[in-house]
């Protein structure tokens, strides 16, 4: 028997999809009206070219995923079609996500971006970010998905965690291995003591997370068992009158 | 409505929820509510269930 290990779950993925599909539109919006206000304040360049690679990678990327389909975006289609359509609109929400978070760190340290401007970013990213992780604990679309994927899945998560935390702790930290130009040892204590404060709570309040996903999902299940329960009674109540 | 017959197939194959769920790579809930009749796979992951559970899309999805 074929045994996947990496969960894709349709499911799972329809329902992401339509949850970066509007992201994707949300994140459009703000940028434009960013973009809108820095061009009336008269802002340098660099400070909005964040918003237009967003615009055109992203509106490039739609264009050419859309006519490879012949679907017209302000169309009505059939659940394929629509699916397809999410699909597409989700993969630009996904550029934008990563061209802003890319930027940001591209940007900031050369100091072409200004606190104000991280600011608004992290909005733009954050609040859909965070609506999308409450959402789908909320639902169930964040879970291990069964007791054997468990395990696998919080050792998956302790190894990109601890990759995230290493980079953190580098990133914050890094400047105080070399300073005025000597070598300091004790730069690597506060490169781990940066990446255990930030790597440590992350791994569990995500393991919690996923946790109360689980019990979302499985409480949807066998909420979903008894109203099948009860129709199907009603059903057979039904059937078994029509029969007297 | 609840598709019992992928149900009584999965147990006559002797395979728990999770372990259907394994085979045809979705989630345990995924599986669950596809048996409570609340959600509705794609042709795709009907294949895979019917494959894993030797039955044919007409034993288990058919519904007269």
């Amino acid at each position: 028997m074929k045994k996947s290990k990496k969960i894709r779950d349709e499911r799972i993925e329809k329902a992401s999809n339509k949850l970066s599909a509007y992201m994707y539109i949300y994140m459009l919006i703000t940028l434009m009206v960013l973009f809108a206000i820095k061009l009336v304040k008269g802002i340098s360049p660099e400070r909005y070219i964040i918003e237009i690679l967003c615009f055109t990678i992203s509106c490039i990327y739609m264009i050419i995923s859309l006519s490879k389909y012949s679907i017209k975006l302000f169309t009505k289609y059939d659940d394929e079609l629509k699916e397809i359509k999410t699909k597409i609109l989700s993969k630009c929400g996904m550029i934008c996500f990563w061209i802003i978070i890319l930027g940001e760190f591209v940007l900031l340290f050369p100091g072409y971006l200004q606190t104000i401007d991280i600011l608004f970013y992290a909005l733009i990213w954050g609040i859909p970010a965070l609506c999308i992780t409450f959402y789908s604990i909320k639902h169930g679309l964040l879970i291990w998905g069964g007791t054997k994927r468990k395990a696998s899945g919080k050792n998956d998560l302790a190894i990109r965690t601890s990759i995230g935390a290493i980079f953190y702790g580098i990133l914050m930290g890094g400047s105080k291995l070399y300073s005025a130009g000597t070598f300091h040892a004790s730069g690597f204590i506060w490169i781990i003591g940066l990446a255990l404060g930030w790597g440590l709570p992350f791994y569990f309040i995500f393991n919690l997370f996923v946790n109360q996903g689980e019990k979302n999902a499985d409480r949807q299940v066998k909420e979903a068992e008894r109203e099948a329960g009860i129709i199907h009674e009603k059903q057979a109540n039904e059937n078994s009158q029509d029969r007297k | 409505m609840k598709n019992k017959r992928m149900k009584i197939a999965r147990i006559e194959n002797d395979l728990s929820q999770e372990q259907l769920a394994e085979i045809v790579g979705v989630s345990r809930q995924t599986i669950g509510l596809i048996e409570a009749g609340n959600y509705n796979p794609s042709i795709n992951l009907c294949i895979s269930i019917c494959k894993a559970l030797h039955k044919t899309l007409n034993d288990i999805f058919w519904d007269e």
